[in-house]
């Protein structure tokens, strides 16, 4: 494959020769280390309440806007008919949505305040899917206790079968956000939310799924799901804390 | 890892052995004289912060692929700067080349250039400026640092025959503008 690429290697060679180095520069990194490795930073420390308070300033406020619209669509739910086939869906939509909002910070420009303000990138990221989980989470309750009081509908399995899929569709979307085309390309990760959903609704039809004697399946799969998205949040943890995820969109 | 000065010897020795080829591979990606000594400075300054997390056992090997992702950054910096002064820019950035090689920037250290030196440098930033950016990083870490397409492909976080077709179709680019390039630059190459 490389055979004849003698040119190109030729003409990297004549110009590495010519690349001189300026040793200035290259104390000036040693001293910036040092002073670093010293704790003398002085724009480093910043309180959690201020970080807190920036990091509500820079949410994107239309995803979010969105996910509260969804949320309150979901609560609702309680009260229409084939409450389970559209939970489940609903679920879908808000695990996505979720973790669309969490992304949003690889797409918008957070690595540049992360540069500049020196926060600490994994608790950004704690935040953000903190902030969108509660919200998500609050709704799955609020729609359960609304369905459970009003319609009388089992509460266990309807809490079964919207955390079901909202768990799989969180680790569908997040095994795309640390792949290379979902960290580049935010249409990569909606299809894949918008999969997970359309998974889901021809899922729903099959018959019996929502019978008592399926509960035994759905918990199942809550667990494999728990499981799953264990690992695959220390992976995505792990790509950050390399490095690999923060700088790339 | 554990104590300050070990930590800080470390990255000193990492400082010493790799900012010349931390420096060089910025400079080819970018193009660019000054940023490049600044994402330098960055890449250092990210591994002193991640090393404890670095699984990595080759320490060169990860500290490219954090200057490749500073650079990416970078770009992405840089285009959205350019939607509004893109013709602008492209004067700008031609006059850099032109200026960074003859040695007219403040601090550039390259005064003793000729010209030869020169138009070898501009006709090398056009081959590499004229190819998409994940093809130039292929290129320039395969031919230029000579790492394998194993570890091209951790680098950049691609599969091995995504590093591999990267790296074939930037060389059939990259030859195919020398052809045309070639004469303008006097057949020097």
């Amino acid at each position: 494959m490389e055979g004849n690429c003698s040119e190109i290697k030729k003409l990297f060679a004549e110009n590495d020769k010519t690349i001189v180095i300026d040793g200035e520069k290259k104390k000036q990194a040693l001293e910036q280390i040092r002073t670093n490795m010293q704790g003398n930073a002085s724009s480093v420390q910043k309180s959690k309440w201020q970080i807190l308070k920036i990091q509500i300033c820079y949410m994107d406020k239309a995803i979010l806007l969105m996910h509260l619209t969804v949320c309150i669509g979901f609560v609702l739910l309680g009260k229409w008919q084939f409450w389970e086939r559209s939970s489940t869906i609903f679920a879908c939509v808000l695990g996505a949505l979720s973790l669309i909002e969490v992304s949003h910070m690889f797409f918008s420009g957070m690595t540049e305040v992360e540069e500049s303000c020196y926060f600490n990138v994994r608790q950004i990221v704690v935040f953000r899917m903190a902030c969108s989980g509660i919200i998500s989470l609050a709704a799955l309750l609020a729609a359960l206790v609304t369905a459970g009081g009003e319609e009388g509908v089992p509460v266990m399995e309807m809490g079964l079968y919207m955390l079901v899929p909202f768990v799989f569709t969180e680790c569908v979307c997040m095994t795309v956000m640390i792949t290379e085309s979902g960290r580049r390309n935010k249409v990569v990760l909606i299809a894949a939310g918008i999969f997970s959903v359309l998974f889901w609704s021809v899922l729903s039809c099959v018959p019996h799924l929502y019978e008592a004697s399926a509960t035994a399946f759905w918990g199942l799969a809550f667990f494999a799901g728990m499981g799953i998205s264990a690992i695959q949040t220390k992976r995505f943890f792990r790509a950050l804390e390399k490095g690999e995820i923060l700088c790339v969109d | 890892m554990s104590n300050k000065k070990d930590r800080q010897a470390i990255v000193q020795s990492a400082v010493e052995a790799y900012y010349d080829d931390i420096y060089r591979f910025c400079r080819y990606y970018t193009g660019n004289e000054t940023d490049s000594y600044d994402i330098a400075q960055e890449v250092f300054l990210r591994f002193m912060k991640y090393m404890d997390s670095c699984g990595h056992k080759n320490i060169k090997g990860y500290l490219i692929m954090i200057a490749r992702n500073l650079c990416c950054d970078y770009f992405r910096r840089q285009a959205r700067q350019k939607e509004n002064t893109v013709s602008l820019e492209q004067i700008a950035h031609t006059a850099e080349i032109t200026m960074d090689c003859m040695g007219m920037q403040g601090k550039c250290t390259n005064t003793d250039r000729s010209i030869e030196d020169c138009d070898s440098w501009i006709f090398l930033q056009e081959l590499l400026q004229s190819i998409p950016q994940e093809q130039r990083e292929v290129v320039i870490l395969r031919i230029h640092d000579g790492f394998k397409f194993q570890e091209i492909s951790r680098i950049t976080g691609c599969s091995l025959s995504t590093a591999k077709s990267r790296f074939r179709l930037g060389i059939a680019s990259i030859k195919k503008k020398m052809a045309r390039m070639g004469d303008y630059y006097g057949g020097k190459l």
